[in-house]
């Protein structure tokens, strides 16, 4: 039978009014604590965000739960996170459930505020370490230190290419481009336009301005100090080669174009449909792709760069699972959730959903590794032995990509200068940093 | 003369006297609302006054920073944009769904065929998911194949990008709008039904035409009506969002970020609640403004059982 | 009513078929996509005939979701809700524009104000007045708050009454009836239409909320069906079939009463001195 811990800090007994219930409390966990099992289950509320066929997975998963022992029971209930009114108002409340699924971008803004337990100490009783987890994803989480989530599932981004339209074309569809100037060649090649000059192909269609960021070498913030780092050179070069991009390509006749690009999950993807001959595409195609354009010819690799950017990004990014601090019962919440991220669990979590398990045990269980095919073996190895980037620590949410979006839109128009632009949403970056220190 | 301030006396304190009725009876009445007023509306109204002088991110205590974010907010680009962009919606679509609501609301209420069914087939569209007609929008106004292109293209003239290119994209969103009429358009016929037939028979017997039975009697007889359907659309357009979030994101090129739309962002995306609690309160005073304008010109309302 | 000419007729007609077929296409399209396979819905150009017909999708919404629940908590609240508000809004809306009292242009305002201020920035505190009242988790903060009325409710109302002459309330008043018989017995039966038509707008505004029932009905066997229908769909494909399928139901108790209620709400009351 499963152990309790009672985690050592960070417990709010809000529903403790007076010192006679005060007290006895302490009693009874006193008594809980002598036992080795509880007798009567707690009861600990779970909120998850999956729906349709994934959200069944998850039910089965906490079925299993607490099927396998009678201490805790799990309390599980399907909450569209949406942008999180209903998580913030819960937390803000007082009473939140003992163990929520959240977007990442809100994970440090809630850590640094307070509003979450930090895990390290559970971890490390458990046993769990950053050499469980796949290289670089530790960080993923953690601000200032303290990790206060844990991954339920990667994604991560390769660079997809259309063979068939390679082919097509005349160029050997086996050789995607590996550098910027031979992307930029091929973009020109693969890019086809009607009589009327509106596009018919896009050779090349970036969407997350990111990615070129390390790409080109540059990055949103320094590892070391964790502060932001938006007009690094190298953020400054990726910036402007996208300004050529839309310059050459008219941001307007883009625009045109995607306005009647189909639906992502249908056989209406651009992609698919071969409007789009080299994308950013995640793992999750290898899944669409079959149930979608079962005939489609396609491969991934890791981002073409520049001379002295980086070969081989790989960019992640997913969804978490936090305790918050003020939940009534925190070491069952710890319990289910280090059972959730268990290699056998997170194994079968990640296949139900086309996503990869973010712990190296967990990639090597027989449940995940059935459902591996060669591109989805590609997306593993860029992300077992490429560089790894994540959403910066820092907490603002979603501020920051919409600067990045702001700064991006601002090139496409041609109102501001790149490095101007970059250096702008650094200066508000840190403006809304200032609040944290 | 000792007799006359006397009477003068109780007559002003008769009066008061059935002031203070009037107002006992008056407050009773609408002594459910203050109550709600006072018990669950008032705190988190000046909640959010007092969270525009903070910085809150909602699960932190908010920290007194006194005016900044109105400044911030002045000094804001996206702050004179999305207000603009907020502003011209409304003045563009508000007239026009007034006077489209109102001249549907005036054919139907005529004596055709499938009276009912035409009033129900033009409410439609209000009870289908906002996600759903925002989608088909999307496809209505596409460059390429959407069947407004295609007219367009037929005779002759090129079609604009629409929702793709900014500067096409507000006209596109009052297309859009076109589709909600049907709301006010309920509310005109209920307000056309209490037009008294009498007036119409009496102006007919006077040999009036259809126009000027329709300015002079339908018009004032429903002016009440009008002046909230007005209103409303103010209030409504001022706060909403989601359909253009749909349709657009904000883009291209935040030529469709709306006033609202920012401020939800703020509040939930970014962590700045602090920030759009003061952007709240500023689109209150303009629109408290604008409202007072209106009801300072609303002379031309005729209330006819006006107390 | 003056029968309109030939010609006018046949332009009005005209209008109106032709606007009534744009008019449809949400609707239509609506149905449509309800009974599409996963696949079709978003071919291009758009489909609007689905082949084969799925009407298997209407089971697979009874029977992926509580979808009977959901629809029971849904009538519940809307029910209440409608009932509630409108009784409440009657009674103060009739404050508003029959009597005259010191103060009332000014509370007016405040309740138009009321509706002014942008929600997101008083949906925290207002939570967490209801959760220091302890009522997160029920259905309190959905139903209790309709009992002290809706701004825009008693607005529309309070517009309609001061339509109404005041004669007939001044020959009440001479008769020796309160306020409140008057309110009853002569306003309240000349506004029917007006009151149906808060009614209907309420109604469809309960019935729709997504965001209220979101955030109090943290327990799952009460959510409402805005929320629930949300379950259907996985994180990367909204299931718009079952989507659809789902705001179809939802719309039709709507379209039904709208139309069979023509009679009640908008051909209104026929009294002496007032409408024929």
């Amino acid at each position: 039978m499963r152990r309790l811990r009672v985690a050592r800090h960070g417990r709010l007994h809000r529903a403790a009014r007076g010192p006679l219930r005060g007290g006895a409390l302490a009693a009874i966990a006193a008594l809980a604590l002598a036992a080795a099992t509880a007798s009567a289950a707690t009861e600990i509320t779970f909120w998850y965000a999956w729906g349709g066929s994934e959200g069944a997975v998850v039910q089965a998963l906490v079925d299993e739960y607490n099927a396998g022992q009678d201490a805790v029971r799990v309390r599980s209930s399907f909450v569209p996170i949406g942008d999180g009114e209903r998580i913030l108002a819960s937390l803000a409340g007082g009473a939140p459930p003992d163990l929520i699924t959240v977007w990442d971008w809100m994970v440090v803004p809630l850590g640094a505020s307070g509003a979450l337990l930090p895990l390290d100490e559970a971890l490390a009783a458990a046993g769990v370490g950053e050499d469980d987890y796949l290289p670089g994803i530790w960080a993923y989480g953690s601000y200032r230190g303290a990790k206060f989530g844990l991954p339920t599932t990667l994604n991560v981004y390769g660079f997809m290419w259309n063979k068939d339209v390679f082919a097509e074309a005349g160029l050997d569809p086996e050789r995607p481009p590996r550098t910027i100037e031979e992307l930029d060649a091929l973009t020109a090649q693969l890019t086809v336009t009607d009589a009327r000059g509106n596009l018919r192909r896009i050779g090349f269609y970036p969407n997350v301005t990111a990615i070129y960021f390390y790409a080109f070498g540059g990055q949103l913030y320094d590892p070391e100090t964790l502060e932001p780092t938006i007009d690094h050179p190298g953020n400054v070069a990726a910036l402007t080669w996208l300004g050529a991009y839309y310059r050459t390509y008219d941001i307007n006749r883009i625009r045109r174009f995607q306005a009647g690009w189909g639906d992502m999950a249908s056989p209406y993807n651009p992609f698919y449909r071969g409007q789009v001959a080299m994308q950013e595409g995640g793992q999750w195609e290898v899944l669409f792709t079959r149930q979608y354009a079962p005939d489609l010819n396609w491969g991934v690799t890791t981002f073409p760069a520049p001379e002295g950017g980086r070969p081989d990004v790989a960019p992640v990014q997913g969804s978490f699972w936090v305790v918050p601090k003020a939940a009534r019962n925190q070491p069952e919440a710890l319990d289910f959730l280090l059972w959730l991220t268990a290699p056998e669990q997170s194994a079968r979590f990640a296949a139900a959903l086309a996503n990869i398990p973010p712990r190296a045990d967990a990639l090597a269980m027989p449940a995940f590794q059935e459902t591996v095919t060669p591109e989805l073996a590609t997306y593993i190895d860029m992300l077992l032995h490429g560089f790894v980037f994540t959403p910066p620590p820092l907490p603002v949410g979603l501020y920051l990509s919409d600067q990045l979006n702001r700064a991006l839109a601002s090139v496409q128009d041609g109102t501001a200068d790149p490095r101007e632009a970059l250096e702008t949403v650094q200066r508000n970056v840190e403006r809304e940093l200032e609040k944290y220190r | 003369m000792q007799g006359r301030s006397a009477t003068a006396r109780a007559r002003r304190a008769r009066m008061t006297r059935r002031e203070r009725r009037s107002l006992w009876l008056g407050l009773a009445f609408v002594s459910p609302w203050l109550f709600g007023f006072l018990v669950f509306t008032a705190y988190p109204v000046f909640a959010s006054l007092y969270f525009s002088l903070t910085d809150y991110n909602v699960v932190s205590s908010p920290r007194f920073i006194g005016l900044r974010n109105y400044v911030d907010l002045w000094r804001d680009p996206l702050f004179g944009t999305s207000l603009y962009n907020t502003l011209y919606l409304a003045a563009i679509g508000i007239p026009l769904a007034l006077f489209l609501s109102l001249v549907i609301a005036m054919l139907l209420n005529t004596k055709i065929r499938f009276q009912g069914v035409f009033r129900t087939i033009y409410f439609l569209p209000s009870v289908v998911p906002a996600v759903a007609v925002a989608l088909l929008w999307r496809w209505f106004l596409n460059p390429d194949f959407g069947p407004v292109n295609q007219v367009l293209e037929a005779v002759g003239v090129p079609g604009p990008g629409w929702l793709a290119d900014p500067a096409w994209s507000k006209p596109a969103l009052v297309l859009a709008s076109l589709w909600g009429v049907g709301g006010s358009m309920v509310i005109y016929l209920a307000g056309l039904q209490n037009v008294p037939v009498q007036l119409y028979e009496a102006a007919d017997l006077d040999g009036a035409n259809r126009w000027q039975r329709v300015r002079y009697i339908t018009l004032p007889m429903l002016s009440p009506v009008i002046l909230f359907n007005l209103i409303m659309g103010i209030i409504t357009s001022f706060q909403a969002f989601t359909n253009i979030y749909i349709m657009t994101g904000g883009g291209p090129s935040n030529s469709t970020m709306v006033y609202a739309l920012y401020l939800y962002q703020n509040a939930f995306q970014f962590f700045k609640m602090g920030y759009a609690s003061a952007m709240a309160w500023v689109l209150l005073v303009i629109t408290a403004a604008a409202l007072a304008v209106i009801f300072r010109t609303s002379g031309w309302v005729y209330y006819e059982g006006r107390s | 009513m003056r029968h309109p000419t030939a010609v006018a007729l046949l332009v009005t007609y005209a209008v109106l078929v032709v606007g009534a077929l744009f008019f449809l296409t949400p609707f239509a399209w609506m149905v449509s996509t309800a009974l599409k396979p996963d696949g079709q819905v978003f071919t291009i150009p758009p489909s609007w005939i689905p082949d084969p017909p799925m009407w298997s999708n209407f089971r697979r919404l009874m029977t992926e979701i509580p979808f009977l629940r959901y629809l029971g908590n849904t009538v519940f609240v809307t029910a209440l809700s409608v009932a509630f508000y409108l009784g409440s809004s009657a009674v103060v809306a009739y404050g508003f524009a029959k009597i005259r009292w010191p103060g009332r242009e000014t509370l007016f305002y405040l309740l138009l104000a009321t509706m002014v201020l942008p929600p997101q920035v008083t949906l925290i505190p207002q939570f967490v007045l209801f959760q220091k009242l302890g009522w997160v988790g029920t259905f309190l903060p959905l139903v209790v708050p309709p009992l002290f009325g809706s701004a825009f409710a008693v607005f529309l109302l309070r517009q309609f009454y001061a339509a109404i002459p005041e004669e007939l309330s001044d020959s009440a008043r001479i008769d020796g009836a309160s306020e409140w018989q008057i309110f009853v017995r002569i306003i309240l039966p000349l506004s029917r239409p007006a009151l149906a038509t808060a009614s209907l707008f309420i109604f469809i505004w309960t019935w729709t909320d997504f965001l209220n029932p979101l955030i109090y009905l943290t327990d799952d066997r009460l959510y409402t069906l805005a929320v629930g229908l949300q379950q259907l769909s996985s994180t990367r494909a909204a299931a718009w079939p079952l989507l659809m399928g789902g705001s179809l139901l939802m719309s039709l108790p709507i379209i039904v009463l709208f139309f069979f209620a023509q009679k009640t709400f908008i051909e209104g009351v026929s009294t002496g001195g007032l409408k024929g």
